[in-house]
């Protein structure tokens, strides 16, 4: 008879594995901090000239000499930029049912009461994406598509940071990584030297530190798939 | 039945679905998660495809598991939730064989 401490066993390394597809795909945030630290990292690089130049003649807040205080990256940055989310996107979902899913798919349990906070959270959370949208309408309306979009970079940001600090929520590394990325897509084509500075080299370092702590789960996710492996193969006959 | 030792009551009155040790694994997997997919539950459960298959259908035929079949593009996968009676009669079981155990084997 098999002991209760094998049933328990396997009732935790199901738990585990369905985790990992549900919500703790390491490598995910491994790929999405790469991508944002990356295209931060780049958008910073080239518009490094422009920034030094405005810092130095203490125009951070006056704006650039044009009078507009935007940065203007190339055609190209401002593409790759707003490419980013949706290959962080389908790079995610591929890799979670993929990957994460090798031995089979695994649906977790649901969370049947949500508790008070969690609820908070995603109340809290709706209505930042709601007052993206208004604001993104408010400034597409009153300044143009160009001001839309700055608003919505900056509000994207300020929703990803916020985001970023309940990353142990399910799947809230992904959430706030991907907000991230559109707020990058967003500065990329309307960015204020006041806010690009800070926010970008904010984002870079969150995007490492997101995936190293996605490199940690990858391995215990590693780990995992070792146990899983061990077990013992399935009969050869049926009895 | 009527003739057995009434020390030996609570035994034979175990639930025989659930006490045959692979359909006590499927049925413990299943219970881990919301829902799970053959290729899974044949891997941790160390049975053959006929012999998961058999013990499914006997635990479905006594309600204690619903079985979901969809496509995955040209693929069949067949996935499986415990229902609530099953999630009743694993508990039942548990408390059962608990009780069986002598005190100090007790947790």
């Amino acid at each position: 008879m098999r002991s209760e401490k094998a049933c328990e066993k396997m009732a935790e390394l199901t738990k585990r594995y369905a985790a990992y597809g549900a919500e703790r795909g390491g490598l995910v945030a491994l790929c999405g901090g790469l991508l944002l630290g990356g295209i931060s990292a780049l958008g910073t690089w080239w518009s490094s000239d422009v920034v030094a130049l405005n810092l130095s003649a203490w125009r951070a807040f006056y704006g650039n000499p044009d009078g507009r205080g935007d940065i203007l990256l190339p055609l190209w940055l401002r593409l790759t930029a707003w490419v980013m989310p949706f290959l962080f996107l389908a790079v995610s979902a591929w890799l979670r049912h993929r990957l994460y899913m090798g031995f089979g798919r695994v649906k977790a349990l649901e969370v049947k009461q949500p508790t008070p906070n969690i609820r908070i959270y995603w109340g809290g959370f709706l209505a930042i994406v709601l007052a993206i949208l208004i604001a993104m309408g408010f400034g597409a309306f009153k300044g143009g598509n160009a001001a839309g979009l700055r608003l919505l970079g900056e509000c994207c940001v300020g929703a990803g940071f916020v985001g970023a600090v309940r990353v142990r929520q399910p799947r809230g590394d992904e959430m706030a990584l991907l907000l991230l990325l559109w707020g990058n897509a967003g500065f990329s084509f309307a960015g204020t030297i006041w806010l690009w500075v800070p926010s970008s080299w904010l984002m870079a370092l969150f995007g490492l530190i997101l995936a190293i702590r996605g490199l940690f789960q990858h391995r215990a996710f590693l780990e995992l798939r070792r146990e899983l492996e061990a077990l013992d193969p399935p009969e050869a006959a049926d009895v | 039945m009527s003739d057995a030792n009434p020390d030996l009551q609570p035994i034979l009155t175990l639930d025989r679905t659930v006490h045959e040790p692979s359909r006590l694994a499927i049925l413990t997997v299943l219970s881990a998660a919301e829902e799970v997919e053959f290729l899974f539950l044949q891997r941790v459960t160390g049975l053959s495809k006929g012999n998961l298959s058999s013990h499914t259908q006997k635990l479905e035929g006594a309600g204690y598991l619903e079985t979901v079949k969809a496509f995955r593009g040209r693929i069949p996968v067949t996935s499986f939730r415990i229902t609530d009676d099953g999630k009743v009669a694993l508990k039942a079981y548990h408390k059962q064989l608990r009780a069986l155990l002598p005190e100090e084997k007790k947790r």
